[in-house]
């Protein structure tokens, strides 16, 4: 319980680090590495909310939607859920 | 024996997950109509520091502090400005001087963010030039601290533009980085050079001419421009505070 509320912790600070200085892609792929490997990783969705909070514009290329991230780190949220109950790896 | 099969034992209640999403998607509805600045203005402030650390490591540490170059830069304006009008040309603009914080293509919105804000007399709307008077965007949202910059070349933006010195008037679409197209009549000729201005701002260059394809099967010709300045190296940039009437 103690190691996984430590590497939550790391997880918080590599992708808060990764927004603050990384490339967009490169967090992306590191919140959907992490959404795999914690059994529910809820922090995904705070992280699109900060990402849009920070950098969110309406901009045609994102069908002028503010909160596109924050979307889509629900719907990623949601598909790992699904796929999770699917997967034999996570029984 | 019969044995009930684990994916057909079915479950009504909510699972926790979904609760929580529930809760936050709701929480984020509510917050969007009742102060939709609010969180964005207390994470920029927050950040704000970080962003200021990466800029003093990628450029190092400023002599001359931030706030002084900006008193530099007012008074060297103002000094401008009488030596302009001591020779019968004046020129109406308000700029201040902003570093950028932020820039593509570390986020995935093609936008600047700079280093003022409200707090600065900066408002949506304010148009932003590039060093040497070049128009690159304008101000679309700001903290008492921060800006976002919308870029005119972001991708799927579209500009009325004159087109050489005939200011041939044309819809420009943003193709991000800097560069624009638009279709014209392949009868209207256009050479690699041209400049292309904005109808509103007569003195400011927009982009100069790259690439004219002109297939002789189609009716229209498409013409690739481009700003004569590369927006992704920029450091600062000028914010004209005064608010046109008609914006582009």
């Amino acid at each position: 319980m103690k190691k996984e509320i430590i590497l939550r912790i790391i997880a918080g600070i590599l992708m808060f680090s990764s927004i603050m200085w990384g490339f967009w892609w490169l967090t992306w792929c590191l919140a959907i590495a992490l959404l795999f490997y914690f059994p529910f990783y809820y922090e995904i969705i705070a992280w699109g909310i900060v990402y849009d909070s920070l950098y969110g514009a309406p901009l045609p290329e994102f069908w002028n939607i503010r909160y596109i991230f924050t979307i889509m780190s629900i719907a990623l949220f949601i598909i790992s859920l699904i796929l999770k109950k699917r997967l034999i790896a996570y029984e | 024996m019969n044995y009930v099969l684990k994916s057909s034992i079915k479950d009504n209640r909510i699972s926790l997950p979904f609760k929580i999403l529930i809760s936050i998607t709701v929480a984020m509805i509510i917050l969007h109509f009742l102060a939709p600045n609010f969180l964005s203005s207390f994470l920029t402030t927050i950040v704000k520091p970080f962003w200021n650390i990466e800029n003093k490591i990628i450029y190092g540490d400023l002599t001359i502090p931030t706030e002084t170059q900006r008193t530099i830069f007012t008074e060297l304006q103002k000094e401008n400005e009488e030596l302009k009008r001591l020779l019968g040309r004046t020129t109406k603009n308000n700029f201040i001087i902003a570093q950028i914080l932020k820039k593509p293509p570390f986020s995935a919105y093609d936008i600047f963010i700079l280093d003022i804000g409200s707090d600065n007399d900066i408002k949506a709307g304010n148009k932003v030039y590039a060093l040497g008077n070049i128009l690159i965007g304008e101000i679309i949202s700001t903290t008492a601290e921060t800006s976002k910059v919308k870029l005119y070349s972001s991708f799927n933006e579209k500009y009325e533009v004159f087109i050489s010195e005939k200011n041939i008037l044309a819809e420009a679409i943003g193709r991000g980085g800097g560069s624009f197209e638009a279709s014209l009549p392949r009868d209207i000729k256009v050479n690699e050079g041209d400049i292309v201005t904005i109808p509103s701002l007569s003195n400011s260059v927009f982009g100069t001419v790259k690439k004219v394809i002109s297939d002789p099967a189609r009716s229209f010709s498409t013409i690739f421009f481009s700003q004569p300045i590369n927006i992704y190296e920029q450091r600062w940039v000028l914010i004209d505070t005064k608010l046109m009437e008609k914006d582009l």
